[in-house]
């Protein structure tokens, strides 16, 4: 089984969507792409 | 219930003390011995849970104590969380001291409505006539690659509730002194403990002078940010202070809690009034949560001492992710550092 995106993680949490947990998603990518943009490792 | 005299208590074939400490050892194994010494202390202490007793229970956190104890204080209860706590408070009533072990976090919700409306408010109801020492033990957090509701962090649901004590041990030292001091008190004490850590070993020695349960600890000193954590997250904390310290030349200052119920934020604000920021780390969710309070509390009474507003680093706002997931989810060193930096860039 593929291992799911990060993002997969905020989906579906409620079945109208939360602008809450929209940002904390976005925040997260905008900090995970930090480490793609330097090749850095987590 | 027969009472079991702790001294007839049989000895292992090899004629060792089982509650001789070796000089190191896991969390696992410090809550074993501090479990044993409560037994052997009290014949009034009983544990009771699901598969503790023959099995010594899925983490082996009770491994040998029913062969020692007797089938009469070490219980293997029905897989029914309502009933073990049920159970526990009415033996409380007859002036036991039981200790109950929630198998895994996400299987206490069973057990919720006799927490919430009867173990924490028996002594109110009563005008104190009817005391609860009553210990819940729960594994919590995540990080062991486990299935749905076995890696929840629901320690804020009981902070939350008047009547109830909430502590959550990160080390085996804390382990060992921690579970005998929650015993050894007349109000219920919910007792995390956190399973991704159980094999973290250290020295243990008996002979020390715990610290109170319920107070908070400096483990780290520094001057250029506090850092304050609980539970699994307090060697993710110091990893991070580490490395800050390694990489950046920061000093930081890392603070165990300890206590959630009771918060014990004195410490923290003494902490805070000196470096001026601060970043609660937890696993649970961070909406409504431990780190909120310490935050709205710390602003409270540090607000002129503050140079930036308190960061939370906690996990996200969702039900906690299938495994593959979850090293996305849980806060690691590297968000934690992210939320220190977050704080220092202010």
């Amino acid at each position: 089984m593929p291992v799911p995106s990060a993002d997969r993680m905020f989906s579906e949490v409620y079945a109208n969507g939360s602008s809450a947990v929209s940002a904390q998603r976005d925040e997260f990518l905008t900090y995970l792409s930090q480490f793609e943009q330097t090749g850095g490792e987590r | 219930m027969t009472e079991v005299d702790a001294r007839s208590r049989p000895r292992p074939a090899d004629g060792s003390d089982p509650g001789q400490a070796p000089s190191r050892v896991t969390i696992g194994k410090a809550l074993n011995l501090g479990l044993r010494a409560a037994m052997e202390r009290d014949p009034k202490v009983i544990l009771m849970g699901e598969d503790i007793g023959r099995l010594g229970g899925v983490f082996r956190i009770t491994d040998g104590l029913q062969k020692d104890f007797g089938e009469q204080r070490v219980l293997d209860t029905p897989l029914a969380e309502s009933g073990i706590v049920g159970a526990a408070i009415g033996l409380a009533i007859r002036g036991y001291r039981p200790v109950c072990e929630i198998q895994f976090d996400g299987f206490i919700f069973p057990a919720f409505d006799q927490i919430v409306s009867q173990l924490a408010k028996l002594n109110y109801r009563s005008q104190g006539r009817i005391r609860m020492p009553v210990v819940i033990r729960v594994p919590f957090g995540g990080g062991i690659g486990a299935v749905e509701h076995h890696s929840e962090s629901p320690e804020s649901y009981f902070a939350h509730t008047a009547g109830l004590k909430v502590v959550a041990c990160s080390n085996p030292v804390d382990a060992y002194w921690m579970i005998q001091q929650a015993i050894e008190s007349d109000e219920p004490v919910l007792f995390f403990e956190p399973k991704r850590r159980y094999h973290e070993k250290a020295e243990l020695d008996l002979t020390a002078t715990p610290v109170p349960l319920h107070s908070s600890r400096v483990l780290r000193r520094g001057g250029t940010a506090t850092i304050a954590c609980y539970g699994p997250m307090v060697k993710t904390c110091l990893e991070a202070a580490e490395s800050a310290a390694e990489q950046e030349g920061h000093d930081l200052e890392v603070i165990d809690l300890r206590t959630l119920s009771p918060l014990d934020l004195e410490p923290v604000h003494e902490s805070v009034r000196r470096t001026g920021r601060l970043v609660v780390a937890s696993e649970a969710p961070g909406e409504s949560s431990i780190a909120s309070e310490i935050a709205a509390r710390v602003q409270q009474e540090c607000f002129y001492s503050l140079e930036a507003p308190v960061v939370r680093v906690t996990g996200f706002d969702t039900p906690y992710p299938p495994s593959k997931l979850e090293e996305e989810y849980l806060p690691d060193l590297d968000r934690v550092l992210h939320a220190v930096e977050q704080s220092l860039g202010w």
